[in-house]
């Protein structure tokens, strides 16, 4: 029966995304099946928002105060464009075989995964010992106490926390295998976003490929429910991959809409973890190289905003005397050759993990060698983006205590490896011309 | 398909208690076994070198707070510190001033040992 709710909630979660992307009109109504697919991060960014806002300003966390604002905005939306809504069922596409094989491959898959996160309470430990840690002593003291980041020894940003807390709040109670239901919904809507994407400038069967590739990836299957679900990384690689096709629609339209709505998205990847920052930085760096080669300076403003969210969070935590022990206390500087060996050969043997990335990594690699960094526009920003973060994960191993290959590194590659397939995908096209 | 199946066969069958048992062995048992002898949002020091059974109880047993020693030095700063109700020590033998043994865990797969000792 959670579970029932849990999706419900779920659904409910993409409305608030899907009417916000669309009633501000930040994305075409063309680009349906991308609003849709980006719809759960964006829902998710917004209520862990209200939450954290509702806590500051003492208001409780009832559900009639989370879901009607809500309500009442998906409802003047709706009557709004009452005149425009027409519900009409979709178009039946004539598939080909291929189509048909793959679609059932995905489902199947998709299946597995949502099958498994519910087979089992939260696995994985820093789902428990974190993640859903906080969750539970959010809903359990009603509101983000000072004190409870101090005895969790919090430092991590609040999103995903907020999102289980949020489950837990419509249910009443913690339930710490329903809730993992929202790691399945980061995975499906994922899936959903790569395959609209690809379809936008693809075929269908191209675009149903590698999808398939993704979905079927193992090291996706296990962050989205087999064993590993309840972790932030996946919602990372979610919100990250988001944030590189709105620059991509940004570069082309060179429109402010969908330049607000990466600010957003970039607020929300910071937000999620602390390797989401450098990857929002890395973004944001390719942001500014576009708006100065096209002279679009009017949009300089507008790159400031996603870092208010991140700054305000930063703030009320110095004003409520929190201390930062992560590079100072728990992570300090060290460096040695036995770490930097082990940096390497930790990484690259994750790199050539073909249980957990099948021959992505490989393949990823062997291209940047055949085809060079910079092949056009797109392929270097994605490239810059997915070197960058990767070297910075080496940086760290290399010089901060307590990190290292083993326990990490598998998560972390999870933060850039939508962006690979991607990457992948556009690579495949322009060489081959499919 | 056929993982799916092997799945089902492990899992299905098992009760929720069981599925976490299976899961987190005897950190599972531990919690159990720390709620089931403390009051309602007490203060309790793990004192162990074992890190999963800490860490587990700190998630399970909230609102009540655990907080980990693993020597006699971090277990006096603790005490100094903060208003302990409760003292569990996990395969660990240490001098406890000031608190009367009130519970004993002993594991029936392992040879895990526990004491629940409570402030005078």
């Amino acid at each position: 029966m959670n579970a029932i709710v849990v999706i419900f909630t779920i659904i409910f979660i993409s409305a608030i995304g899907y009417v916000v992307i669309r009633g501000f009109d930040l994305l075409s109504a063309k680009e349906n099946l991308i609003a849709i697919g980006a719809s759960f991060g964006l829902g998710v960014g917004l209520i862990s928002a209200q939450l954290y806002v509702y806590s500051k300003l003492n208001i409780a966390w009832q559900k009639e105060s989370l879901l009607f604002p809500w309500i009442f905005f998906i409802m003047g939306f709706l009557l709004k464009n009452r005149k425009s809504i027409r519900i009409i069922l979709p178009k039946v596409i004539k598939l080909e075989f291929i189509d048909k094989i793959l679609i059932v491959g995905i489902l199947l898959t998709v299946s597995y995964v949502i099958f498994e996160a519910l087979l089992r309470p939260v696995t994985t430990w820093d789902a428990w010992a974190n993640w859903l840690l906080q969750a539970k002593v959010f809903f359990v003291e009603g509101r983000i106490l000072p004190d409870t980041l101090e005895y969790m020894d919090s430092e991590y940003p609040l999103t995903i926390n907020l999102l289980g807390t949020f489950i837990y709040i419509i249910l009443a109670q913690v339930d710490d295998t329903s809730v993992l239901l929202t790691s399945s919904a980061f995975y499906v809507f994922l899936a959903i976003l790569f395959f609209a994407v690809l379809k936008e400038r693809f075929s269908m069967h191209y675009a149903l490929l590698f999808t398939m590739l993704l979905v079927a990836t193992q090291n996706f299957v296990r962050h989205g429910g087999r064993m590993e679900a309840g972790l932030a990384d996946l919602p990372l690689g979610y919100c990250s991959f988001i944030c590189v096709v709105l620059l991509f629609k940004y570069m082309r339209t060179k429109s402010r809409k969908p330049l607000l709505l990466l600010n957003v998205f970039l607020s929300i990847t910071a937000l999620i973890k602390f390797e989401g920052l450098p990857i929002s930085i890395f973004i944001t760096l390719c942001t500014l190289s576009n708006i100065y080669t096209n002279k679009l300076y009017r949009h300089l403003p507008i790159m400031l905003l996603w870092l208010l969210p991140f700054l305000a969070w930063k703030v009320d935590r110095r004003i409520s005397h929190l201390t930062e022990t992560y590079f100072f206390i728990s992570h300090r500087f060290e460096i040695a050759m036995s770490k930097s060996i082990n940096a390497f050969t930790g990484t690259i043997k994750e790199l050539i993990n073909i249980k957990s990335w099948g021959i992505l990594w490989i393949v990823y690699f062997y291209s940047l060698l055949m085809y060079g960094i910079k092949e056009n526009k797109e392929l270097a920003i994605l490239n810059f983006i997915i070197l960058c973060q990767l070297v910075l994960y080496l940086v760290i191993y290399n010089t901060t205590a307590g990190n290292n290959p083993e326990s990490s590194i598998q998560r972390l590659l999870m933060h850039i490896a939508p962006m690979v397939f991607y990457y992948l995908a556009l690579l495949t096209q322009t060489k081959l011309k499919i | 398909m056929l993982k799916s199946i092997s799945e089902i066969r492990n899992w299905a069958h098992l009760s929720d208690g069981e599925k976490r048992y299976k899961i987190f062995r005897e950190s599972y048992n531990m919690s159990l076994f720390i709620d089931k002898y403390t009051q309602d949002k007490s203060n309790v020091v793990f004192v162990s070198k074992n890190l999963m059974p800490y860490y587990f109880g700190r998630y399970s047993l909230y609102p009540k707070r655990l907080y980990r020693a693993d020597n006699i030095t971090k277990l006096k700063a603790l005490l100094s510190t903060k208003k302990i109700n409760y003292i569990v020590t996990y395969n660990m033998n240490i001098k406890i001033e000031d608190y009367n043994p009130i519970a004993t865990f002993s594991s029936k797969n392992t040879s895990d040992i526990g004491i629940l000792y409570k402030s005078k």
